[in-house]
C-alpha cells in the first residue's frame, strides 16, 4: 500500500517536476532564532484560504440580488445542512483574518523587519491590509441587512466627500445615485471577483519577496542583524543563513502548522459556539429596534464619525486619511536603516501603543454608544400619550411631522426613540420657538438640515408641537437660558419631597 | 510529532463534518414567524409600522385612532388597503413593498381583515351609518358654518379658532394645509374619541342627548372646514 502510493508520487513528481519547483522555497534557510513570533503571517494566509474555500461554497447558494439576498441567508441558516456553520466559519474567519493580519503587521513593525532591503515586502503588506479591509467591508454588505445598509450609507457619504471624483466614485460603487438593487451586485463582484483576484496577486508578490530577501532575524541586543546598514546587511545576512540557518521545512514550518492547527480549532469552536454573524433585521425603515453597527474592523471608524462634527470629518476624510495611508506606505523609507530593536526605537514603539489603545477605545465606544439612529423609531416608537393629550390640532400635526420626517430615529421623547440627538420631550425649556425653527431648518453639528425638505406648514406645526414639549411646571423658554432658574427651583422642590 | 498531528487532523475531520449540523450553541434557532391572519401577526405589523403615529393600542396617537369600532364599521376595506399601500395626504406614508421593506399586498389585506376582526365589532348591527366619503358635490358651506357653531362651537369656538380652555383651532391655515379633506371628514364623523372630540352621534355640549349630526350636516360641516383653506403659495406670493 505505502509503496504503491510512493510509486505513484514518484511518477507524478517526475512528470510534473513539482518538487523541483517547491523544493527551493521549502528548503530555503531561515534564521534559527525565528521562533513563535513568525507564525502570524502564515496564519493570516490560512484564514484567507478558509475564506476562499467557504466563500466558494457560500456563493453556490447565495443570491446576489436585492430582493433575494437576505432570504438566501435564511435558507443557508435553516435549510441547507451545515449551511449555518459555513456562514459562521466564513464570518468568524474574516474577523480572525483581519485580527491576525494586524498582529502580523505589529510584529513586523516592532521587529523592524520592514527595513532595508525588505521595503517592497512592507509595501505589498500595506496593500494587502487595504485589500483585506475592503474584503471585510464588502463581505459585511453581502448580508444585505440593516447593518449592511447603514454601512454602505456611511461609506458612500464618506466617499462622496472626496474632492472632484467623490460624486462619480459614489455613483460607480452604488450603481446609481442611491443604494438600490444594483448596489448589491456591484459589491458582490467586488467581493468575489475583483478583490480576491487582487488579493491572490498581492499575496503571490508578498511571498515572492519574502523568499527573495529571506526572513529577518529576531533582533536581540548585540545579536546579529540588530543594526541595518545598507552597505553590509545583505552579504552578512547571506553569510549567517548559510552558517546558522535552518531549512524552512520542516524546522520553521512545524511551528506554523501547530499554531495554524490551534487557530483552526479555535475558529471552529467559536463558529460552533457563537454561530453565524447576522443577518440583523432586514434593512427596513419600518422595522423594530434596529441598532445598526458595522463589524468589528470598522467599529472605530463608526465611533470617529459619531464623535466628530461633519466639518472635522471632512478634513479627516480629505486630509488625514490619505496622510495616514501615505505614512504607512512610507514607513520603510522614513526609517529604512539603523537599529531594529524595539527598545531603541521609542517613537515607533510608542506609536504602536497609542494606535492600539486608540483603536481599542474607539471600538469599545462603537460597541457601547447609543449613537446610531434607530431606523424604525418613526413608525414604531409611540408619541407618548402625555404629548398627545391636550395638544391643539396643529400641534398634533407637528407630532406627525416629527414622526414622518424620521426625527425620532435620532431623537427620543420621554426616553423612547433614537439617542443620537438630545431628548426632545423637554426641548421647550431649553430653546425658544425661533431657535427650534432655526435648528430644524439649518441643522447643526450632527443633525442634518431639513430646511428644503419641510414646507412652511410642516415647519410651523413642528415648532408648535416641540414648543409644547416641556416638563410640567416649567414654562417654555422665550429667551435662551431663561428657564434655568425655574429648572433649578423645580429640582429643589423635587429634592424636598 | 508531525505524525501525531496527522492523526489528530484525521480524527478531527469527520467530527467537524458530522458536527456541522449538530445542535451546537451557535446553530441559529428559527424564530417562529407569526401565522398570517393571527392576532400575533396583526399586533406585530401594527407595532412595527403604525404605532408611531396611530398610537399605542390604536388610540392616543397624534393620528386618527384605529381602535374604534365605529370607524372600522364605516371605512371600506378597499379604502383601508389603498391608503395603507399608497399613503394619504401629506403625512400618511405608504407601505408598498420595496426591496427595503414595506408590506406585501397579502400582508396588507390580512391586516385589514385582522383590524376589523380584532378591534372592530363585526357582530354589532349598525344602522344609519353615514357614508365614509363625501358624496360628489355635496355640502353647503354656509349651512356648515352654522352647524359648526351650534354643535362644535362650545369647544372649538363658534368660528373654529379654538378656545383657551377648550379645544384648539381647526381653521389654522397650517393645520388645514397638512390634513386632507377626507381626514377632516373622518374627524367630523368619528371625532377623536380618545381626546374628547365626540363622533357624529354626540353628545355635543349644550345639545339634547341623542341629537347628533345627520349625513347632510356631516357633508356641510366638512365643506365648511375645507372652505377655510387658504393657498399658502398665493399668500407667500403676496
Ligand atoms: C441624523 C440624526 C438626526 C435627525 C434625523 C434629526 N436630528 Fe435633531 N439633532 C441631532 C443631533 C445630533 C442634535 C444635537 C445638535 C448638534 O449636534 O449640534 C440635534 C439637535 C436638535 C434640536 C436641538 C435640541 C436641543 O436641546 O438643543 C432640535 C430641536 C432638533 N434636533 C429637532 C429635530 C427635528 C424636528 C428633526 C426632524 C425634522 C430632527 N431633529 C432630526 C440629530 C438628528
Ligand atoms: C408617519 C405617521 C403615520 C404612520 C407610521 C401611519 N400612519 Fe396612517 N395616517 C397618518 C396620517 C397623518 C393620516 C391622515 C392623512 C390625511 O391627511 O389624510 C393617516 C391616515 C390613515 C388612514 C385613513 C384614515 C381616515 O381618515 O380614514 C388609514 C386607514 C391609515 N392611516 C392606516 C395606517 C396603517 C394601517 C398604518 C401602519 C401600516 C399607518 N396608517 C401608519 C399617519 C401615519
Ligand atoms: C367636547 C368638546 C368638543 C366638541 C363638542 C368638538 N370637539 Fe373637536 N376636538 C376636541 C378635542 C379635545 C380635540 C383634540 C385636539 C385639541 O384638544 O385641540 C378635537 C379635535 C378636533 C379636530 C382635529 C383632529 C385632528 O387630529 O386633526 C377637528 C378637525 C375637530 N375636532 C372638529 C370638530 C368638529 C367638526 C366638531 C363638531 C361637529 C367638534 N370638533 C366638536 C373637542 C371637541
Amino acid at each position: 500500500m505505502m509503496s504503491s502510493i510512493k510509486t505513484a508520487w514518484t511518477w507524478i513528481d517526475d512528470r510534473t517536476g513539482i518538487m523541483q519547483m517547491l523544493g527551493p522555497p521549502l528548503k530555503h534557510h531561515v534564521p534559527r532564532n525565528a521562533k513563535w513570533w513568525y507564525v502570524f503571517g502564515s496564519c493570516t494566509l490560512l484564514f484567507f484560504t478558509i475564506q476562499v474555500v467557504t466563500g466558494i461554497c457560500l456563493a453556490l447558494v447565495y443570491a446576489p440580488s436585492g430582493d433575494s439576498a437576505y432570504d438566501s441567508l435564511l435558507y443557508l441558516d435553516y435549510v441547507v445542512p451545515g449551511g449555518w456553520m459555513l456562514r459562521a466559519i466564513h464570518a468568524w474567519s474574516s474577523n480572525a483574518m483581519v485580527f491576525m493580519m494586524l498582529v502580523h503587521m505589529t510584529q513586523v513593525f516592532l521587529h523592524g523587519a520592514f527595513k532595508f532591503p525588505r521595503e517592497m515586502t512592507w509595501i505589498f503588506g500595506v496593500a494587502l491590509m487595504l485589500t483585506t479591509l475592503a474584503l471585510a467591508f464588502t463581505g459585511q454588505v453581502m448580508r444585505w441587512d440593516s447593518d449592511a445598509y447603514w454601512g454602505v450609507g456611511i461609506g458612500a457619504s464618506m466617499m462622496g466627500r472626496i474632492p472632484f471624483i467623490g460624486g462619480w466614485l459614489t455613483h460607480l460603487i452604488l450603481g446609481g445615485p442611491i443604494i438600490g438593487g444594483d448596489t448589491l451586485s456591484r459589491f458582490f463582484s467586488l467581493h468575489v471577483f475583483i478583490l480576491p483576484g487582487a488579493m491572490i496577486g498581492l499575496i503571490g508578490g508578498h511571498l515572492m519577496l519574502v523568499l527573495r530577501h529571506g526572513i529577518s532575524e529576531e533582533p536581540k541586543k548585540g545579536g546579529p542583524g540588530e543594526f541595518v546598514d545598507k552597505a553590509t546587511y545583505r552579504a552578512a545576512y547571506k553569510e549567517r543563513m548559510k552558517k546558522h540557518g535552518v531549512p524552512f521545512f520542516p524546522d520553521a514550518a512545524q511551528r506554523d502548522m501547530v499554531f495554524c492547527g490551534i487557530m483552526l480549532i479555535v475558529l471552529v469552536v467559536v463558529a460552533a459556539w457563537y454561530g453565524p454573524i447576522g443577518p440583523s433585521p432586514r434593512p427596513d425603515p419600518a422595522n423594530i429596534l434596529v441598532n445598526p453597527r458595522p463589524d468589528f474592523p470598522f467599529l472605530w471608524i463608526f465611533a470617529i464619525l459619531a464623535l466628530l462634527t461633519p466639518t472635522i470629518e471632512d478634513y479627516l476624510i480629505i486630509v488625514a486619511a490619505p496622510v495616514v495611508l501615505m505614512v504607512l506606505f512610507l514607513v520603510p523609507f522614513l526609517a529604512g536603516t539603523g537599529s531594529r530593536l524595539a527598545s531603541s526605537r521609542p517613537i515607533a514603539s510608542l506609536s504602536v501603543v497609542l494606535l492600539i489603545t486608540g483603536l481599542l477605545v474607539l471600538s469599545w465606544l462603537g460597541v457601547t454608544s447609543p449613537w446610531s439612529p434607530h431606523m424604525s423609531a418613526w413608525t414604531s416608537d409611540a408619541v407618548p400619550p402625555v404629548f398627545v393629550k391636550g395638544r391643539t390640532p396643529l400641534q398634533l400635526q407637528g407630532a406627525l411631522v416629527l414622526q414622518h420626517s424620521q426625527c425620532r430615529n435620532c431623537h427620543s421623547l420621554d426616553g423612547l426613540g433614537g439617542k443620537r440627538g438630545p431628548e426632545l420631550g423637554d426641548v421647550a425649556s431649553r430653546l425658544s420657538r425661533d431657535q427650534i425653527i432655526r435648528q430644524v431648518q439649518q441643522g447643526d453639528g450632527n443633525m442634518p438640515a431639513f430646511g428644503k425638505n419641510l414646507t412652511a406648514a410642516e415647519t410651523d406645526a413642528l415648532a408648535a408641537f416641540l414648543y409644547s414639549c416641556h416638563p410640567p411646571g416649567v414654562q417654555p423658554a422665550t429667551r435662551p437660558g431663561a428657564q434655568i432658574k425655574q429648572l433649578i427651583e423645580l429640582d429643589k422642590a423635587r429634592a424636598n419631597n | 510529532m508531525t505524525r501525531r498531528l496527522h492523526w489528530l487532523a484525521a480524527a478531527l475531520l469527520p467530527v467537524l463534518v458530522a458536527g456541522c449540523d449538530w445542535h451546537f450553541p451557535g446553530k441559529p434557532i428559527k424564530t417562529v414567524e407569526p401565522v398570517a391572519g393571527s392576532r400575533a401577526e396583526f399586533d406585530r405589523i401594527y407595532f412595527v409600522n403604525c404605532l408611531g403615529c396611530h398610537g399605542p393600542e390604536g388610540r392616543n396617537g397624534p393620528a386618527r385612532p384605529m381602535n374604534d369600532p365605529l370607524y372600522l364599521a364605516v371605512i371600506p376595506d378597499e379604502v383601508f388597503e389603498r391608503v395603507t399601500t399608497e399613503g394619504h395626504g401629506v403625512l400618511m406614508p405608504g407601505f408598498k413593498k420595496t426591496p427595503f421593506g414595506g408590506l406585501t399586498t397579502k400582508e396588507i389585506s390580512d391586516f385589514t381583515t385582522g383590524i376589523k376582526k380584532f378591534w372592530g365589532d363585526p357582530k354589532k348591527a349598525w344602522n344609519d351609518l353615514p357614508p365614509y366619503a363625501q358624496p360628489e358635490g355635496a355640502g353647503d358651506v354656509a349651512l356648515g358654518g352654522k352647524t359648526f357653531a351650534t354643535y362644535c362651537g362650545s369647544c372649538h369656538g363658534p368660528d373654529g379658532s379654538g378656545k383657551p380652555d377648550g379645544a384648539g383651532s381647526v381653521v389654522d391655515k397650517f393645520y388645514l394645509d397638512l390634513v386632507s379633506d377626507q381626514a377632516l371628514r373622518s374627524t367630523v364623523i368619528f371625532g377623536r374619541p380618545d381626546l374628547g372630540c365626540p363622533d357624529f352621534r354626540g353628545p355635543y355640549p349644550g345639545r339634547p342627548a341623542g341629537q347628533g349630526l345627520t349625513p347632510a350636516d356631516i357633508d356641510n360641516v366638512t365643506a365648511w372646514l375645507v372652505s377655510n383653506r387658504v393657498s399658502l403659495d398665493e399668500e407667500a406670493a403676496r
